[in-house]
């Protein structure tokens, strides 16, 4: 019994204690880019900005590969490394499985730069690479404090460095950027057509429970005749109810086609660190 | 009155069935979690195995520089050949074994001090620094010194995962009954300078 209550007191202290050298949540991460350049310290100019947002959009359209640009002001007491390999863990660019993301950071205050790499990507984008980009195409152009020129040949080396065969702007398809399609014509035959049948019963009920859930919600709230009001306009393929996060793979598209939604993409610490 | 006979019974067998799958579900748990652990670990020797891999030719590029001092890259290779006779078998498994654990994360940590040491010392030869050579071999140490700390913070994440489910309710009533199979799993302690990957400057 004493045995026991040590484990129980172990396990308790544990949770609280052994946080220590914990990976998650020392510090706050920015929230996701919805863009493939975020400039937070306004560094750039608007043309620079659009012009490497664009060409980096249609990389990821010609490629599959995320590649992300993103300015900051200082990491504060958090050594560089901690800060943009968590932030970069904890973003997901690159695709889910492939993990083929790559995020240019630049900070301003603290005059460094560093290149996160994707573990997808370790192999075409070396630290060696990295580390040569940083020195010659960025680090150059930041001491002649030419952030634009920094930003643009420092994001267009990444790129051939990645794809040597990738010549900008108008990208041959890639084929293995086609998505398979979810249900295969041999499934559904074998599944059979009454399968299919059930599943729709089945969906439908499914709508009609929560569509009831959230009338009872609504007359809750507003009473009676202002939720009938509101359910008019509820369809049962309505979907309004729950908002979809970016982050973590497979978004069906949640906003509009220019922004950038990171896919799932994992990172292990890849890259290289410069300072001007 | 004769039909309650089989509820007692009936309840017996009903609360060894819950009592069952109860273990059942905790017991599975555990071992998702010790296989996040093992798959971590994996990745955590991959790292040391890059840095090891990058040694010898470090040590031929600095030997090649005019009278480098020899006790820095010996230092080097002998951090090296100790972390090389802990066996495969042990380092795989030592995440069951606090001591082979300890045993293996002191070897490595002395590597990378060897290293350090090393990389401090060629400050001092300006010609050597400037080759291209050691330029691309310096970043691919630091990218790997980067990730080592990196793979570090996230298998200690995943043991920390697993000891809080093991040792928290319900588990902690019978994750010892199977052997060593569910023991604690040890930490990387932090070391000093170790969290954070060696400065670089590119000013010239």
């Amino acid at each position: 019994m004493v045995r026991l209550r040590l484990h129980l007191v172990a396990g308790i202290v544990l949770a609280f204690a052994v946080r220590g050298p914990a990976f998650a949540a020392d510090f706050t991460v920015p929230p996701v880019p919805t863009h493939y350049v975020t400039d937070n310290a306004g560094a750039l100019s608007s043309a620079t900005q659009t012009s490497v947002d664009a060409e980096l959009k249609a990389y990821e359209k010609a490629t599959g590969h995320q590649v992300i640009v993103w300015i900051g002001d200082t990491t504060g007491a958090v050594p560089l490394e901690t800060w943009t390999g968590d932030t970069a863990h904890q973003w997901h660019v690159g695709r889910r499985g492939k993990d083929d993301g790559a995020i240019l950071f630049l900070f301003m205050h603290d005059h460094k730069v560093r290149i996160e790499v994707g573990y997808g990507l370790e192999g075409s984008l070396t630290d060696a690479d990295s580390s040569r980009i940083i020195r010659d195409d960025i680090v150059p152009r930041m001491k002649a404090n030419d952030p634009n020129g920094a930003v643009s040949s420092g994001v267009a080396a990444m790129l051939t460095t990645i794809t040597p065969s990738y010549a900008g702007v108008t990208p041959p398809p890639a084929a293995e950027n086609v998505a398979p399609p979810i249900v295969s014509g041999a499934v559904i035959s074998m599944f059979g057509l009454f399968g299919v049948f059930m599943l729709f019963i089945a969906f439908v009920i499914v709508m009609r429970i929560i569509g009831s859930i959230r009338y009872g919600y609504l007359v809750m709230r507003k009473g009676a005749p202002a939720a009938k009001k509101e359910m008019k306009g509820f369809a049962f393929w309505d979907s309004s109810g729950g908002g979809s996060s970016s982050s973590g793979g497979s978004d069906f598209s949640s906003s509009s086609d220019d922004d950038f939604s990171s896919g799932g993409g994992d990172f292990g610490g890849g890259g290289a660190s410069g300072s001007w | 009155m004769q039909q309650r006979s089989w509820i007692g019974p009936v309840a017996v067998i009903g609360i060894v069935v819950v009592i069952a799958l109860f273990v059942g579900s905790a017991y599975n748990s555990l071992v998702t979690l010790g296989q996040a652990v093992d798959a971590q670990w994996g990745q955590v020797e991959n790292v040391y195995q890059r840095r090891a891999d990058l040694i010898p030719n470090l040590v031929a590029t600095v030997k090649g520089a005019a009278n480098f001092e020899s006790s820095t890259y010996e230092a080097v290779a002998k951090a090296r050949a100790s972390v090389g006779q802990i066996s495969p078998a042990v380092v795989q498994n030592a995440v069951n074994n606090p001591q082979d654990f300890a045993k293996y994360a002191a070897a490595q940590d002395q590597l990378g001090s060897a290293l350090s040491r090393l990389l401090a010392v060629v400050e001092n030869y300006p010609q050597l620094k400037a080759t291209e050579n050691f330029q691309t071999l310096q970043a691919q140490l630091e990218g790997t010194e980067n990730r080592i700390a990196f793979e570090r913070r996230k298998y200690n994440d995943v043991a920390q995962a697993f000891n809080t489910r093991r040792d928290t309710i319900p588990t902690v009533f019978f994750a010892g009954l199977f052997g060593s199979k569910f023991n604690e799993k040890p930490y990387f302690k932090a070391q000093a300078g170790a969290e954070q990957a060696p400065a670089v400057n590119f000013s010239p």
